[in-house]
């Protein structure tokens, strides 16, 4: 049987996260082919339905990636966003999900570095974990 | 300020709603929304009251709420009417409505909220058995309350008082103008009115109320009934939290979901003017279901039953006021508002936040500390 390879969906912020995705590709930085890259101007606009999409459809994990505190683009919007997935992983926890396959990091422009850490541990971690449960059930 | 409000015949009902009459009559209020008997099945429904006359069949303490009025007074109160509106509701109806307050669908300035003690109420089912034995929704409604006296006033645990209703804390209203008690109180002889604030127009003279110092068997009968009903609701929340240790704790209710978004309607706070499942969001194309059939090997149709229920809790959970009418609106009988109300609990006391607790505590959504969940984003 050939090793698990997780699927990771992040979601990554315009100005932030997004260039250090960017960075660590024009660096030659190395990371896990695993994770799907969706850009958005804000880590605020992530609502926490695409997060449970990609979940319950049968991601492995959602990288949610935003501005240092202090530093978003639109002042507030990464202190938003932190509430909502603090929300969402608490629903999670509560309602039986495994919560650790939700993951929110602070990545800015400069650190290419950081991202590829980041990707790397997280498709650590969640080979740890195992595929996502959801994959197998038809019912929800 | 505490008064008392003298029953005639046994008749706490008529005293209250000559209470109300006078509200209007003395233009302490200028429209009244009020429960009202129906005149064919004997059911009670809110009613917006504009004279005296039609105050007849009111009645704040029948043991039926058929929809959170919360959302009605939104409708009445939005666009600022210049007249004054004044709103007999339960405790959690207020609480609703304050939670409406903060995001903006409902308006409190030139409102008059009259609460009510509440011991519960039935399931609508239940109700209209009762009902239809009784002579009246008077007699019945008497019939309940005939429970409430002195300080062992029972809390309603009885066949057919709805599940949300037996483990809520909260009896007594708060955040009112006027209340209307009656726990642990002989309704056939006085009712308690309180007077919170001083409100424009209402002179407790007028009203036939008189000054009363001494309320103990009205506080000892309260504190017992929340005493009771908090230790259930905590054994309550404790098991349900159990239940869903696993995933399949949830989705084996919701395997009887038809996807009526009955739930959603029936919520109070429920707060997008466009549900995003209303949207053609999730309206795919042939190709895309064929493709998910092929991947899982099946997959529920409609799809995105849990996805529903999950983005409607992750959207609203933090003000639900645990009113249970997602559960009563619920044509199969899912439990659906036991799962809001234990992890609500918990994501509530995460932002230590009560739905319903003050007007001036923003919604935890719509606010930010800078210097909070510093874990969270770097290693969480």
């Amino acid at each position: 049987m050939s090793q698990f390879e997780p699927n990771i969906i992040a979601f990554v912020c315009n100005w932030c996260t997004y260039a250090a995705a960017d960075l660590a590709g024009t660096s030659r930085i190395q990371y896990p082919p695993n994770v799907k890259i969706i850009r958005l101007m804000c880590s605020g606009s992530v609502d926490p339905i695409f997060v449970m999409k990609p979940l319950l459809e049968g991601a492995d994990g959602v990288l949610i990636g935003g501005c240092h505190p202090g530093d978003c683009h639109y002042t507030s919007g990464n202190y938003k966003a932190r509430r909502r997935i603090v929300i969402l992983k608490t629903i999670l926890e509560n309602m039986g999900f495994e919560s650790d396959r939700v993951w929110l990091r602070w990545i800015s422009a400069s650190e290419g570095k950081a991202f590829a850490g980041i990707v790397t541990d997280m498709v650590d971690n969640i080979k740890k974990l195992g595929p996502n449960p959801m994959k197998e059930k038809w019912d929800l | 300020m505490y008064y008392k409000l003298v029953v005639k015949e046994n008749d706490p009902i008529e005293a209250v709603n000559n209470f109300l009459a006078g509200l209007l009559r003395d233009g302490v209020v200028d429209a009244l929304l009020v429960p009202q008997e129906t005149p064919g099945s004997k059911s009670v429904v809110q009613t917006l009251v504009r004279s005296e006359d039609a105050l007849k069949s009111a009645n704040v303490f029948a043991p039926l709420l058929l929809t959170n009025s919360a959302t009605s007074v939104g409708r009445i109160t939005l666009d600022e009417p210049k007249e004054k509106i004044g709103a007999v509701l339960r405790s959690c109806e207020i609480r609703a409505a304050i939670e409406l307050a903060k995001l903006k669908q409902l308006n409190l300035d030139n409102l008059v909220i009259v609460g009510v003690d509440c011991l519960g109420t039935y399931e609508s089912k239940v109700y209209k058995g009762i009902a239809e034995k009784a002579q009246d929704s008077k007699t019945l409604t008497l019939e309940y309350l005939s429970n409430t006296v002195g300080a062992e006033a029972k809390t309603s645990e009885g066949a057919g008082v709805r599940g949300a209703c037996q483990n809520c804390a909260y009896p007594n209203p708060a955040n009112c103008g006027i209340s209307i008690n009656f726990l642990g109180l002989d309704v056939k002889k006085e009712v308690l009115i309180q007077i919170y604030d001083e409100i424009e127009g209402l002179d407790p003279e007028k009203l036939d109320l008189t000054v009363r110092d001494e309320v103990s068997a009205w506080e000892a009968a309260s504190e017992n009934c929340l005493n009771k009903r908090k230790k259930s609701a905590e054994a309550f929340i404790k098991k349900t939290l159990q239940e869903t240790k696993d995933i399949s704790g949830f989705t084996k209710e919701l395997e009887q979901c038809r996807r009526c978004y009955n739930c959603r309607k029936e919520c109070p706070i429920c707060y997008c003017r466009e549900c995003i499942f209303d949207s053609r969001t999730f309206e795919h194309n042939s190709e895309q279901y064929l493709n998910w059939a092929n991947r899982k090997g099946r997959i529920r149709m409609p799809t995105d039953t849990l996805l529903f229920h999950l983005t409607r809790m992750n959207h609203m959970i933090i003000s639900c006021v645990a009113c249970g009418q997602c559960i009563s609106a619920c044509p199969n009988e899912i439990p659906i508002g036991k799962f809001f109300k234990a992890t609500g609990a918990k994501v509530q006391e995460v932002f230590e936040y009560e739905p319903g607790r003050s007007v001036d505590e923003e919604i935890p959504q719509s606010t930010f500390k800078e210097d909070e969940f510093s874990e969270w984003g770097e290693s969480k």
